[in-house]
């Protein structure tokens, strides 16, 4: 397994720079915004890949809910915090393209509005599991079973409700060029190879931490006494 | 073009900031190792 890890990083940075060179060169631009359209390139897979590592850390909640296990919680942990970063993309992505296409740089839609109730939903998931004690995995897998549950909201959001923000490009009677859409895919699995490894490392650091935490308080314990205690 | 630069490089900016937080927690883990085993 190590030796797979620089492996497929170095097959990621090629995708990376390759849907990079798709995105800025080669896809076609679009006839009202023009080369800012491009953004969404980049804006769209990332709201995609965040939501599909919120839906694992929805899966590993409840995995950890019902059997209590180590992994579970970490891999909860692991994907809420890199789906947070996507989302962090996403939401500073999304207003540096309304600003020339709308001329301003937020309004307070659905879409917009319920993408930012999602961030701060997972942004506390993490503050409650940096800074708590005691049932903090237990709390964290409810907080994050319910913020899973609020993605489908933030995603048909602009089916339901009448919003600023652009219709579905894909489903809901939205239509793409397919030069566009290959573009758009080869990004998204480039991000989806990017996340995957950034998880990868992510969970060996977790994993790490918690043997490290485990032994300084075995350690503390087996000082006790000699302390006196 | 400048708003599209501007969009990759702050995607950019932000995935490489959280890598650095990642490589800082783990050099901070591996001192604590380190100091485990002094003990």
């Amino acid at each position: 397994m190590r030796r797979a890890f620089p492996i497929l990083g170095i097959l990621t940075a090629v995708l990376l720079s390759y849907a990079l060179y798709l995105a800025l060169v080669w896809a076609p631009t679009e006839q009202t915004m023009g080369d800012v359209q491009r953004i969404f390139y980049y804006h769209v897979p990332s709201a995609w890949t965040a939501f599909l590592l919120f839906f694992t850390n929805f899966a590993a909640s409840v995995v950890y809910l019902v059997r209590r296990r180590t992994a579970a919680d970490i891999v909860a942990v692991v994907s809420a915090e890199v789906g947070l970063v996507f989302l962090t993309v996403n939401l500073v992505t999304g207003p540096i393209w309304a600003r020339p296409v709308w001329g301003i740089w937020w309004t307070w839609d659905w879409r917009l509005t319920s993408t930012l109730v999602v961030w701060l939903i997972y942004v506390s998931y993490l503050l409650l599991r940096r800074f708590a004690s005691g049932q903090t995995p237990v709390l964290a897998a409810a907080l994050g079973i319910f913020g899973a549950l609020c993605v489908p909201f933030v995603y048909f959001s602009i089916w339901f409700f009448r919003t600023q923000h652009p219709q579905p490009v894909m489903g809901g009677g939205g239509s793409i060029d397919p030069r566009m859409l290959h573009v758009l895919l080869i990004n998204w699995l480039a991000f989806l190879c990017f996340g995957f490894l950034v998880c990868w490392s992510r969970y060996r650091l977790e994993k790490i931490k918690r043997e490290v935490e485990e032994a300084q308080a075995l350690e503390s314990l087996m000082e006790a006494p000699r302390s006196g205690r | 073009m400048t708003y599209l630069y501007a969009a990759y490089a702050a995607a950019w900016i932000i995935h490489i900031a959280y890598l650095s937080t990642l490589v800082s927690r783990y050099s901070r883990l591996k001192r604590e190792i380190e100091e485990l085993k002094k003990k």
